[in-house]
């Protein structure tokens, strides 16, 4: 048992795993074009490995693999040192990387939780038209309009759309890149619009169930960070990173 | 105004071995992004003859304040090799057209700019890092050591930042904090790189060696990251 716990926390193994994710999303990235691609992006990451060949997609096969090794190793060595730390009373050098370790599982669980339970659909609508979201809500298309710069320019910027439903109140919501609207979990976003009579815009839905882990995740992350950051450059030893 | 860019880049290549010319190399780098920026309303972060001109300037900011640490007060080749990196990158955005087009509005937000600049103060960190081993490998002094930690640490905190700001961006611009792109793998590669680096440290001494070598190797991925999956790959990060 006590072998099998020593292999568990063992730094090399933790080295050899970062090593080999790295080697297997450089694979993945030559790997990745075309309609593949495409695809990865446009739907959940599990119902996409199932979806294509193993030729294609053993790259990130791989890499969930090696990832969910590292989780545990990481998950090892934090309860490993977490506890070493206690009985030493060293609270202060043991906290700053176990938040960041913390910080790392909960955006790689963030990242399984999209992955299983994301969602995304596109939608190409007309003004005055509505659309039902994946939740049942009504949303009406009041207006498509272009954005162009305070100057004044030839080509527009982006696009907007003036959205109406129950839950944006009579005067509706105007949608523009970057500033979606946000109802019961979903988000829409504008992609692109035509003009025309009337005017069409193409719209996104998007569910993405683990974005408020990610970010509970990246909080922690970047706590333990600064403190780790504060503390080192304090010390001029070469004492390492005490995890 | 790129003459600016241009004395910048003749500064840092061939002054660079005494500090206090890094110093003004780096200052005409600054007031030529400044300039830039304030011509076009916007920080100065789009297409490679802006970016490259940001990550060569960053590279002197860096190297500058890393040079004031006591170990390197002195070193002149610290100082050169700072300035003819910082130098090189300057007269790379030389090569490329500066474009003035205005800001698209989905890269008009705060957490792009924030995700693009601390990307570079990373880079340029790691770049920074890479010279400092280089150095120990030559000289063996251990203090080298210590800042090229300090360097690769500081650098992945930014980088970090960056990553997080750039999902932050992303969630808002695409409904995702994550697309499966080369240059989101790449990112992820360079992080989980420097992750690997920082921990080699706890193998101690007798690991230096290999970590010096990680911290070049893991700026040759710096770049690859940068400029070559965006010139060569087809990617959300794209020039």
């Amino acid at each position: 048992m006590r072998k099998l716990w020593n292999l568990l926390i063992s730094l090399e193994i933790g080295l050899v795993l970062l090593a080999l994710v790295c080697c297997a999303m450089a694979a993945g990235s030559f790997t990745l074009s075309g309609e593949i691609a495409a695809a990865l992006n446009g739907m959940p990451l599990f119902a996409w490995l199932r979806e294509f060949p193993f030729l294609q997609t053993w790259w990130l096969w791989l890499t969930i693999i090696v990832l969910a090794l590292l989780v545990l190793n990481t998950l090892c060595c934090s309860t490993d040192s977490i506890f070493q730390r206690f009985r030493r009373n060293a609270i202060r050098a043991w906290l700053p990387p176990q938040l960041i370790h913390a910080g790392f599982l909960l955006i790689v669980a963030a990242h399984l939780q999209s992955s299983v339970m994301g969602m995304k659909g596109s939608i190409e609508i007309r003004e005055g038209d509505r659309f039902q979201m994946p939740d049942g809500t009504a949303v009406h298309v009041a207006r498509i309009g272009a954005l162009f710069s305070p100057g004044g320019g030839q080509m527009p910027l982006g696009y907007k759309a003036l959205l109406v439903s129950q839950q944006t109140g009579p005067d509706g919501v105007t949608i523009t890149p970057n500033h979606p609207l946000f109802i019961n979990g979903y988000g829409v976003y504008i992609k692109h619009a035509e003009p025309g009579e009337p005017p069409v815009a193409f719209l996104e839905v998007h569910r993405e169930p683990g974005a408020g882990l990610a970010l509970a995740g990246a909080l922690l992350f970047t706590i333990g960070n600064v403190v780790l950051l504060y503390t080192r450059s304090k010390s001029r030893e070469l004492s390492g990173l005490d995890s | 105004m790129k003459s600016l860019l241009l004395i910048f880049t003749a500064l840092s290549f061939f002054g660079a071995f005494n500090r206090g010319v890094l110093a003004v190399g780096t200052a005409v780098g600054v007031v030529y992004l400044g300039l830039r920026g304030w011509s076009m309303g916007r920080l100065p972060l789009i297409g490679p003859h802006d970016t490259v001109a940001f990550f060569a300037v960053s590279l002197g900011v860096m190297g500058l304040a890393i040079s004031l640490s006591p170990s390197l007060r002195r070193a002149g080749w610290f100082n050169a090799g700072a300035g003819i990196m910082a130098g090189l990158f300057g007269g790379l955005a030389l090569i490329f057209p500066a474009r003035d087009m205005p800001m698209p509005a989905i890269l008009d937000t705060l957490w792009f700019e924030l995700h693009v600049v601390l990307a570079f103060f990373a880079y340029a960190l790691f770049g920074i890092g890479a010279l400092v081993s280089g150095g120990w490998l030559a000289t063996r002094d251990r203090s080298l050591m210590d800042i090229q930690f300090k360097a690769a640490l500081a650098g992945w905190s930014f980088f970090s930042a960056s990553m997080i700001s750039g999902g932050i961006w992303g969630y808002y611009a695409w409904g995702t904090y994550w697309l499966w792109t080369p240059k989101e793998l790449w990112t992820s590669i360079l992080w989980l790189f420097y992750a690997l680096l920082l921990h080699l440290r706890l193998k101690g001494a007798k690991w230096e060696v290999a970590s010096a070598w990680s911290a070049i190797f893991g700026f040759a991925v710096t770049l690859f990251t940068y400029l070559g999956v965006s010139l060569l790959m087809k990617s959300s990060h794209s020039f």
